[in-house]
């Protein structure tokens, strides 16, 4: 791996090196030499409180910025952090499959990245990580664990075909919701062409049950700003509905319609509790992955 | 609206390019993979409207743009605002008659009409088509700077010249200028008699400057006449005159003052008559003139006269010529219209028949019996005479004139019934130039024919060939065959200046008084445009005179009326200006339209741009932004 971070980087020349586990882990390790804190230290525990020395206690725990300036001795107690639970829901429709310019990666091979990164970034945190994929149906679903080779199986069914004819991404966030059991992540990584009133009333039940959900929108460049091109025949790869357009012509309006669909997927999240996040195929995987890790609050920071 | 180029407006099938663009746009073959398509058809329900609106106007701004452009291109006229004058068609008569000679403050009229003919022609545009058309028959057409040009080259003619001809012309000339709103300009002095009443101009404005004639007291020589035509030496000298006051005459023979006197005012209508007996000192062509003195109008204040002193013309009447030119020969002589002599002698004629050995110019005449043909043409041959008798033809036919016209009584016997002619075929000779010219046919065939010193009859004059010698025209027609075609009868044809004429009489050049000559056509003479007596020549015979004189009719000083004017043009306005500065603003005010070329080239830009914006969607950002603008608000 290059000397540069990778989650920095053109995100089609880094899954060209390599496979899905290799470039994820160069992701992650990119992205926590980013946050300046090891990965190996404390991420587990969390200080809770000070109280008195008592004989027998483990003297490594003794406070001895207090002794030394109050003359008193007391020991840090702390506060060993739960393992959380963590579902990631994957749309695999066909729409996921297309890129709008060669050489770019296509929307489904842009999430597949960045899941595969938060995957590995959570379970080195020891935290219960599980997988939903789905198009018009469940296509893979992989109970949330934190055993070793949870990371293989995430991997290997993150590199399997989908592509159904439609997307239904209701069923999907229903079993993700039931994996969980209890309170956890629920992490939506989809183009989200589908109707919003189902998704997001999908989502409100999963937040009705403790859930934190996270809504990582991927969208290629070519869907945002409709470039310039001849008029032609342009043709849903799901429902096959063909619409005549001259990009030149509308595209100005185009934009205005994709902004307004951007604003109210967003508003209408936010209104359930649900946290959004835009993420174009062309940009680095350490950004998406930074909200991403914000909104789990797994990475040492505020969630967002 | 009119087009100058209306062939041009054709390119206006390009605009149906658009609108084809536009409806093949309807017909999209070409698909793409595009799953945001639920985008676009949501922005296709909330702008279609939109859109459609300014697809529309997208498609109307092209068409009028190509719309625009290829009408500019045709270069229209419209009766509404535009750049620089309407195209027009104009054509300025400029009447160059003798009377603009007139002189009027020290200037002459024709000076005056000079400088409205150029004012006018200066203002043409290089969309107006311009002829200068004046009454001495002369056409230019071209830009200002040439028309400019002409006008100054020109100077008044001595004769009446065709001002009714040249409005016929300018007539037909601004209609070749069409679509360009047709004008005429008229710019004459306004002489009444400058038009003859049978012009009548149709459908045309004409704008007419006329300036009042002026009122000068005009003395005019009206007419001369000599008695008899050829003095020997003697004879006398009748001439009119009228004068608004009195009138000091002379009458001049070359350069000698044979009377002078002096006459009482009269009025043009009733001149005072001289009649003077004068006797001439030489013999030969002599010259004279009656004249007056000098007035403001200098042009009809003398008349040249031509007289021929000397003894009459001589002829030899052969036996075979018949008796009846016998006793027509007798008659004449009798009348000291001709003379007989020997021929052989200098300038006798012969009248002969064809079989008859003749030296010099003779009339030849076809024999009676039909066994002398091979005996006559031996002679013709002998004679040089390109002409050979051919068949005897025995028909009745009629004499007609060469062309087949009714006769010159002049030149044939006009009339007169044929029932033996011999059919005459033209040879060629070796070393003979003249092949003679055929002056009257009977049946088709040549009956007459004639040469430099011959005349060639096909059949004989007698009853048993013809009745021609019991014609009328008889007598008169073997008087100038003798005289004036083939003698030296001194034969006076009177011409106006620039006329075109047909002489009776066979002549090759005109001699002027400076001793200058030019080859002319006897069946086409230009009569040339100075007033003087200019001798007519056949080789280096002088066989008589052409006397230039005005027509009597340029010295009636009568204007125009406006009901002249409604005469000549009436179907269309006659503007009749009398400030010369006016002249020009009133012809150009004549157009129904100006130029639109440039507006419409402005306005199929503004569309273009206009297309421009509309298809970069500046208005609709604009309009969103507003939209935006508000819902903020």
């Amino acid at each position: 791996m290059p000397a540069a971070r990778a989650d920095l980087l053109d995100p089609s020349a880094l899954a060209a090196l390599g496979r899905l586990e290799l470039v994820a882990r160069w992701v992650v390790d990119g992205f926590l030499t980013g946050l300046h804190r090891s990965p190996r230290k404390g991420f587990s525990v969390e200080f809770a409180e000070h109280r008195p020395y008592q004989p027998g206690d483990d003297l490594r725990y003794l406070d001895w910025r207090i002794a030394a300036r109050a003359d008193r001795w007391v020991v840090k107690q702390f506060e060993e952090e739960t393992n959380t639970r963590a579902m990631l829901v994957l749309d695999v429709s066909a729409s996921m499959r297309w890129t709008g310019a060669a050489g770019r990666l296509t929307k489904l091979q842009y999430a597949e990245h960045i899941l595969g990164a938060l995957a590995l970034l959570l379970l080195r945190q020891r935290d219960a990580v599980g997988l939903v994929r789905a198009d018009n149906e469940l296509r893979s679903v992989i109970p949330p664990s934190t055993r070793t080779g949870q990371w293989f199986r995430l991997a290997a069914a993150l590199a399997n075909a989908g592509g159904g004819p439609g997307s239904d991404l209701v069923p999907a966030l229903a079993q993700a919701a039931h994996l969980a059991r209890r309170p956890g992540f629920v992490v939506l990584v989809s183009d989200l062409l589908v109707d919003p009133a189902p998704v997001v009333e999908q989502l409100r039940t999963i937040r009705a049950r403790g859930h934190e959900v996270l809504v990582l929108h991927v969208l290629d460049p070519a869907e945002r700003d409709f470039p310039e091109g001849a008029e032609a025949m342009f043709t849903d790869p799901e429902s096959g509905m063909a619409v005549p357009a001259t990009p030149g012509e509308i595209r100005a309006e185009y934009q205005d319609t994709v902004r307004h669909a951007l604003a109210t997927w967003r508003e209408s999240l936010l209104q359930v509790g649900a946290r959004y996040a835009l993420a174009m195929t062309d940009e680095p995987f350490g950004r998406p992955l930074r909200a991403l890790v914000r909104a789990t609050g797994r990475g040492g920071m505020p969630i967002a | 609206m009119t087009f100058l180029a209306p062939l041009l407006l054709s390119l206006a099938a390009f605009a149906g390019v658009p609108l084809l663009v536009h409806l093949l746009r309807r017909r999209v073959t070409r698909r793409v993979e595009f799953p945001a398509v639920r985008f676009l058809m949501q922005t296709e329900r909330e702008h279609s409207r939109e859109r459609t609106v300014r697809n529309r106007l997208l498609l109307i701004l092209r068409l009028l743009a190509v719309i625009a452009l290829v009408a500019a291109v045709a270069r229209p006229i419209a009766a509404i605002g535009g750049s620089g004058h309407p195209p027009l068609a104009v054509a300025i008569v400029l009447d160059q008659s003798m009377s603009t000679r007139a002189v009027v403050n020290g200037r002459t009229v024709f000076s005056g009409l000079q400088d409205v003919a150029r004012d006018v022609a200066g203002r043409l545009s290089p969309d107006d088509r311009a002829w200068l058309v004046t009454s001495g028959g002369q056409v230019v057409a071209g830009s200002a700077a040439e028309l400019q040009a002409a006008i100054a080259g020109l100077e008044p003619s001595a004769g009446r010249g065709d001002l009714g001809g040249a409005l016929r012309r300018a007539r037909s000339l601004v209609d070749a200028g069409a679509p360009r709103t047709p004008v005429i300009a008229v710019v004459s002095d306004g002489q009444r008699s400058a038009v003859d009443t049978a012009t009548v101009i149709e459908g045309v404005p004409v704008v007419v400057f006329a300036p009042a004639l002026a009122a000068t007291a005009n003395r005019t020589v009206q007419t001369v006449a000599l008695e008899p035509a050829r003095w020997v030496p003697n004879g006398r000298v009748t001439a009119t005159i009228s004068g608004a006051d009195s009138v000091a005459w002379r009458v001049l023979l070359g350069d000698r003052t044979a009377a002078r006197g002096a006459l009482a005012a009269s009025p043009f209508e009733a001149p005072l008559t001289i009649d003077v007996a004068a006797q001439a000192s030489d013999t030969g062509w002599i010259t004279g003139r009656v004249e007056t003195d000098a007035d403001d109008f200098p042009g009809d204040n003398a008349r040249v006269f031509a007289l021929l002193a000397g003894a009459p013309p001589a002829v030899d009447v052969r036996r075979s010529a018949g008796a009846f030119v016998e006793a027509a020969v007798d008659a004449l002589v009798a009348d000291a219209r001709l003379r007989r002599a020997a021929s052989g002698a200098r300038n006798v004629v012969a009248i002969a028949g064809a079989t008859d050995p003749v030296d010099g110019p003779a009339v030849r005449l076809a024999p009676d019996d039909p066994l002398q043909i091979v005996a006559a043409n031996r002679a013709l041959e002998r004679a040089g005479v390109p002409w050979r008798f051919g068949a005897a033809l025995r028909d009745t036919v009629v004499v007609a004139g060469a062309a087949g016209e009714a006769a010159d009584p002049t030149v044939a016997p006009g009339g007169a019934r044929v029932t033996l002619r011999y059919r005459l075929t033209r040879v060629a000779l070796t070393g003979v130039a003249d092949s003679g010219q055929v002056l009257a046919v009977a049946g088709g065939t040549p009956w007459m024919v004639a040469g430099a010193d011959y005349v060639l009859v096909a059949s004989p004059l007698s009853m048993a060939a013809t009745n021609a010698p019991i014609q009328a025209s008889f007598v008169p027609w073997l008087r100038d065959l003798v005289s004036q075609r083939l003698g030296d009868g001194g034969v006076v044809v009177d011409a106006a200046p620039d006329d075109t004429i047909r002489l009776a009489l066979a002549a090759d050049s005109l001699e002027a008084a400076d001793g200058t000559r030019r080859a002319i056509d006897a069946a086409r003479v230009v009569v040339p445009a100075e007033q003087g007596v200019y001798l007519l020549r056949r080789g280096a015979r002088r066989v008589g005179a052409l006397v230039v004189n005005p027509e009597l009719t340029e010295s009636d000083m009568t204007a125009w009326d406006d009901t002249d004017w409604e005469r000549l043009v009436p179907d269309a306005p006659v503007v009749r200006v009398s400030e010369p500065n006016r002249v020009a603003d009133t012809v150009y005010d004549r157009a129904g339209g100006r130029s639109i070329a440039w507006p419409l080239v402005l306005l199929a830009l503004l569309a273009l741009v206009a297309e421009a914006l509309v298809a970069r969607g500046v208005f609709a950002s604009h309009a969103s932004e507003a939209a935006s603008t508000a819902a903020a608000a």
